[in-house]
């Protein structure tokens, strides 16, 4: 009988262990982060750390992987949702499942292996790349935005791979302080915005495909990409011109010493 | 960004323990025991004074508490800094121009 | 406890091709990685590399006894990195071989007199020693000036790809 792993055996006689060992954290459980979360699972990744601290609505069942309308009765975590999404596909993976806020609870994030941000806010997610940058774990982010254009509509969306000694999202223009400064002036809500299940889908997969590139590669010729954009009118999917592929750049938002780690080990800190 | 030791020391006369911390471009003050007005409860926390606009969110300067207050000040939001949880609450147009002092005690006027 | 290093693959190569060169008389080099530090659950300790610092060539002693002997003058010019830059230190040196670098005698005994020395300048940092060798790494860190170090147990080298070594249970 075959195993669960037969079909993805091209990625390495070592890929099972190195997935199964793999700790992976998935910041956001929405349209992005859910899908995400189930194809992990099915892949085979063996630790997962999953937060978010919100509750399911009927809003979300438009995109939301792995909710359902009882769930949405019952007001169910997101949270508690993707957890059992991964009980069902593995049953052997081990989960922590935080409903809170991960600013609250980013000390977890400190012995993961990869960490995807799936969150809506750009401060949020400029706060969580600096939490990635200080602990050396390469940040994989998804956007998704659909843009009005007079009477049509345009879909949109990137990921974006963040890792030392490469750019970050700054310098992929993907945070920029007008962004900021015009969440900041929206008190940070940046939900609400128009989010439907395929795009978050493609996306979610590229950035899977982008994560297994780093873990399991499979093709010794293939350059990593660390940009990726999304068409999806066309659609279309292409490195970014400027900086998709990954090459080492000297990036002037991260790299000092100040930076790495966490600035109070060692300090006495009076509570 | 740094601070001239008379503005750290007149700093720490309220807030003992006042030190800059960088993360990225931006520097901070941490105030490891900052008083809050009274009446608020707790009445004392830790806070992040950033005096400088830093071009994060179209504030002047900011202050950060490790708890937030939601009966006063407004629009509180949760951020992830130095490592640490922090909330903060919307109140714009402190200069970055003030003393060290007066910036803070300006934003703590907003939580009286 | 368990200690996990991680290390860009970028540094890695930087230390190899620096512990690589030949010297006018040491058979080998030597050079200091500066880390900063973060814990995690259970009390474990997680050291991420910064930046690594070869000695100088004239900071090296004659000495046909060792490998590589190093003069007061690169402890002082390592000591001054700790304390400016505020990071724990760890003697970096290489093994010309494929496959887990394990200490010699010779290196156990030698960090075992110097490492404690860089509590005098970061007290409350870990320090400790690293091993390379031609496609793996392996360390020990030593917690405090007192005790005795206790091994790296799991490593991740990020970059493309990322590479795990040791075991993190």
């Amino acid at each position: 009988m075959m195993n669960r792993s037969e079909r993805q055996s091209f990625l390495g006689e070592d890929s099972d262990t190195i997935l199964s060992a793999l700790r992976v954290a998935i910041v956001g459980l929405g349209g992005g982060g859910s899908h995400i979360v189930q194809q992990l699972a099915h892949i085979g990744v063996g630790h997962f750390l999953i937060m978010d601290h919100d509750q399911i609505e009927a809003s979300n069942l438009n995109r939301l992987v792995g909710g359902t309308a009882a769930d949405v009765r019952r007001s169910e975590w997101k949270a508690a949702i993707a957890a059992r999404v991964i009980r069902r596909v593995n049953p052997r993976a081990k989960t922590i499942a935080e409903c809170t806020r991960w600013e609250e609870r980013a000390e977890l994030l400190r012995s993961c292996d990869i960490i995807f941000g799936c969150i809506d806010s750009f401060s949020g997610r400029a706060e969580l790349e600096t939490v990635a940058r200080r602990y050396l774990i390469p940040y994989i982010d998804i956007g998704m935005d659909v843009h009005e254009q007079g009477a049509r509509f345009s879909i949109t969306g990137q990921v974006a791979l963040s890792m030392p000694g490469y750019a970050c999202l700054r310098c992929m223009n993907i945070i920029r302080p007008e962004l900021l400064a015009e969440e900041a002036r929206k008190y940070g809500a940046s939900g609400g915005k128009p989010q439907v299940v395929w795009p978050n889908g493609v996306l979610a997969s590229l950035a899977v495909g982008v994560m297994m590139q780093l873990v399991t590669p499979w093709h010794d010729e293939h350059q990593p990409v660390h940009l990726l954009e999304y068409d999806g009118n066309v659609p279309e999917i292409h490195p970014a011109s400027s900086t998709g592929f990954l090459t080492a750049v000297d990036c002037s938002h991260y790299g000092s010493a100040a930076d790495l780690g966490n600035p109070w080990y060692g300090r006495l800190v009076h509570r | 960004m740094s601070f001239s030791d008379e503005a750290l020391a007149e700093l720490r006369t309220v807030c003992p323990g006042a030190v800059p911390m960088d993360e990225g471009e931006i520097t901070y003050i941490y105030l490891p025991s900052l008083k809050l007005p009274t009446g608020r409860s707790p009445s004392e926390v830790e806070g992040l004074l950033r005096p400088q606009a830093a071009g994060i969110d179209g504030y002047s300067t900011r202050l950060y508490l490790s708890a937030q207050y939601p009966e006063c000040g407004k629009n509180w939001t949760q951020h992830r800094i130095l490592d640490k949880p922090w909330y903060t609450f919307s109140y714009n147009n402190v200069p970055s121009s003030l003393r060290l002092v007066e910036i803070l005690a300006n934003h703590l006027e907003e939580l009286r | 406890m368990k200690i996990h290093l991680r290390i860009t693959r970028e540094l890695l190569a930087n230390a190899r091709s620096d512990l690589t060169r030949p010297h006018a008389f040491a058979h080998e080099r030597v050079g200091f990685t500066a880390c900063k530090f973060g814990s995690v659950q259970n009390g474990d300790i997680v050291i991420l590399a910064h930046s690594y610092y070869p000695v100088a060539d004239e900071d090296y002693i004659r000495d046909s006894r060792y490998g590589a002997l190093i003069g007061s003058e690169a402890f002082r010019k390592a000591f001054q990195l700790a304390y400016s830059n505020n990071v724990g230190l760890f003697h970096t040196h290489l093994h010309p071989h494929q496959g887990l670098p394990r200490p010699s005698r010779i290196d156990l005994r030698e960090t075992a007199k110097f490492v404690p020395d860089f509590f005098n300048v970061r007290l409350a940092l870990p320090h400790g020693a690293l091993i390379l060798s031609r496609d793996s790494l392996s360390g020990r860190v030593w917690t405090s000036a007192q005790m005795p170090p206790k091994p790296i147990s799991h490593i991740t080298i990020v970059g493309a790809p990322i590479e795990t070594l040791g075991c993190r249970k």
